[in-house]
């Protein structure tokens, strides 16, 4: 089952690289088998990666949450917010997903509670504590199977092998 | 009564940017100003850094097109090294070079300006969005997201992330290109090839609903100019400076070396704006307006130089009996650009030698200045500077492409106001032409512009006296 989690968030604003961490985290992982990607924001050509998938994970800092807390939540597709391609959302992402390919995987986002978001590199002592939390809920929930399918026509012409995309901005 | 229309802010931009409609006692505008309200200061604070930092702090300039800035900014460093990088690392850059215009001008076309296209620039704001083009026009939307994607995982296979890749850096690039890479690209060319040439043929059959905005949009008579090679072909990565005039005719003495880009280029600072305001230096200020990016390339070249888009290039030309002069022909020559990448990747992955291992020229500091000039997607960049004998800067000049079109977009904001603006009466059809006409420039300012159908404007007009007369949010 094809699986890829995509961290979003700025590495040098602290905890708002939780995202790209916990990508860089899978990456160096030799047992997980997804692809990765690290990201500043979601953008529109994202859906054609997402639709090689069966499951995406999405990983981002949440200052709706305590510091350090990890919230899981299932996402359904929307439309709300396509008005801006630079502010596009999990869920509208997933909605243009489905609307252009009749499909779409399933997805789920996992916030991380941030501490400090200043300038800097690195993660709070709160959030990296919170790391290992984060990487085995992600591995477990893309161990799991099944796209959604929506009336779907045959599916477009595919390119496989995409391979990791991986970008911090730390080398 | 004189009336000031201000939209402010136009929000959403890399950096901030206002429009002021100056009105006269009639309603009608007599004149209007762009501005750019933010500053950023990169030429100042690199001042003290080591040179070979430029690279990677220039990229921050934009997350748009980062790869433009590290092509100038390496090459302004390569003269500071004073080297001959390897034909492989400068391959490679173009290689990367030309993925990057291709996803940008992807960007532009189908995500930025096909509301405008696809749905009329009178559409209802409250629909001018994704889901409406998708409506009716799905496989545009389809294309627009796949070509995009492959310009942007091509710069990501090269340099390991897709904003930002810390990849071309002085001397020519940090690694070899990987055979996989080579053959995955190159197999997914001829699809890439056919999107780009479906929408090409889908542009040229409905450019005729725009007769009006063809008409409008930044549509005068100036000089284009943009680099060309040896042979007077399209090079988005090296070449000598090249203006043209509206008719079609090469203005100067001649193509000027890259270096001496300061012989025709002066620059012109306004109290209204942070923009600064190129000119063409023996035109003066500000008659020696010009315009780059692709609509300038294409009237400045003797050929693309690939057969498919020299193809494309003589039908374009059969536009106008000179130069093609409507700011609205930007999309269109950005497509005939993609098309051009297209066939320059393969000619590019074809040549064995892109394989070389020889990929980095290596030296310390051994010259006082270095100027690097390549064709950013939006127009021609320039990167300028001195360093001392340790090789730190010691003063910086950038003019960004978007600059060079400063006069240009101020001219047809006025323009586009004029033709769609009467009896002081602001129509939010009249407000979308003006959006559109700065989206045909493609600025980087351009955020403000993502918005599909809405940028968030707010007008205020005020009368002679100072008051407010009256205040328009959208």
């Amino acid at each position: 089952m094809r699986a890829l989690v995509i961290g979003i968030g700025n590495s040098l604003r602290r905890d708002d690289g939780v995202g790209p961490e916990v990508i860089a985290a899978l990456y160096a992982d030799a047992a997980f088998e997804g692809d990765c990607l690290a990201v500043h924001q979601l953008t529109p050509e994202l859906c054609d990666r997402m639709i090689e998938c069966e499951r995406v994970a999405f990983v981002d800092a949440s200052v709706e949450h305590a510091a350090g807390a990890v919230q899981a939540a299932d996402l359904e597709p929307g439309e709300a917010d396509l008005r801006t391609p630079h502010a596009l959302s999990a869920t509208s992402l997933l909605g243009l997903t489905e609307r252009l390919y009749a499909r779409r995987p399933r997805a789920r986002r996992f916030s991380v509670g941030v501490a400090d978001l200043g300038h800097g590199e690195g993660l709070s002592a709160t959030v990296n504590r919170a790391m290992p939390e984060v990487c085995v809920r992600v591995k477990e929930y893309l161990g799991g199977a099944g796209a959604v399918e929506t009336n779907a026509p045959p599916l477009p012409s595919l390119r496989r092998g995409c391979g990791v995309g991986f970008g911090l901005d730390r080398e | 009564m004189t009336r000031t229309i201000s939209i402010d802010p136009v929000t959403r931009i890399e950096g901030h940017a206002r429009i002021t409609l100056f009105l006269d006692e009639l309603g009608f505008v007599k004149d209007a100003q762009f501005h750019v309200t933010q500053f950023r200061g990169f030429e100042k604070f690199v001042e003290g850094r080591p040179f070979y930092e430029m690279p990677a702090i220039m990229a921050r300039i934009c997350g748009i097109c980062p790869v433009s800035h590290l092509v100038a900014s390496s090459k302004a460093c390569d003269a500071v090294l004073a080297v001959q990088i390897p034909p492989t690392g400068a391959r490679l850059r173009r290689l990367m070079n030309l993925a990057q215009i291709f996803q940008s001008h992807a960007l532009s076309f189908f995500h930025l300006s096909s509301p405008d296209l696809l749905l009329g620039m009178d559409a209802d704001p409250a629909v001018r969005n994704i889901f409406a083009v998708l409506a009716d026009n799905e496989r545009q939307v389809r294309d627009g997201v796949r070509l995009r994607r492959f310009g942007q995982q091509l710069i990501e296979d090269l340099g390991q992330k897709r904003i930002h890749p810390a990849w071309i850096v002085p001397g020519g690039v940090s690694s070899p290109l990987r055979s996989e890479v080579r053959d995955r690209v190159l197999a997914e060319l001829p699809e890439v090839q056919a999107l780009v040439e479906r929408n090409l043929d889908w542009f040229k059959g409905h450019m005729g609903a725009f007769n009006e905005e063809i008409r409008s949009f930044a549509n005068f008579p100036s000089l284009f100019l943009a680099l060309v090679d040896d042979h007077g072909h399209l090079n988005h990565y090296e070449g000598k400076l090249r203006f043209v005039n509206a008719s079609g005719q090469r203005e100067g003495e001649g193509d000027v070396n890259a270096e001496d880009y300061a012989e025709v280029i002066a620059e012109q600072v306004e109290p209204h704006s942070f923009l600064k305001s190129p000119y063409y230096r023996s035109m003066g200020y500000p008659a020696g307006v010009y315009r780059v990016g692709p609509l300038a390339r294409l009237n400045v070249v003797d050929a693309c130089g690939t057969p498919l888009a020299d193809q494309e290039l003589a039908e374009f030309r059969a536009l106008s009996r000179g130069a093609v002069v409507s700011s609205f022909y930007y999309h269109y020559a950005r497509l005939i650009e993609m098309l051009f990448c297209v066939e320059k990747l393969r000619e590019l992955l074809d040549d064995s030698d892109i394989l070389s291992k020889h990929v980095r020229a290596h030296a310390a500091a051994n010259a006082a200045e270095g100027i690097g000039v390549a064709e950013a997607p939006r127009g021609t960049l320039m990167h300028h500077y001195r360093v001392d004998e340790h090789g730190l800067i010691t003063w910086a000049n950038l003019i960004i492409a978007t600059g060079h079109n400063n006069l240009a977009m101020n001219r047809g904001v006025l323009q586009v106001a004029k033709h769609f603006i009467s009896d002081g009466h602001v129509t939010d059809g009249a407000l979308n032409r003006v959006e559109a006409v700065i989206r045909c420039f493609d600025p980087c300012l351009s955020c403000s512009t993502h918005a599909f159908g809405q940028m968030p404007f707010e007008i205020t007009t005020v009368d002679a006296t100072g008051e407010i007369v009256e205040v328009f949010r959208r």
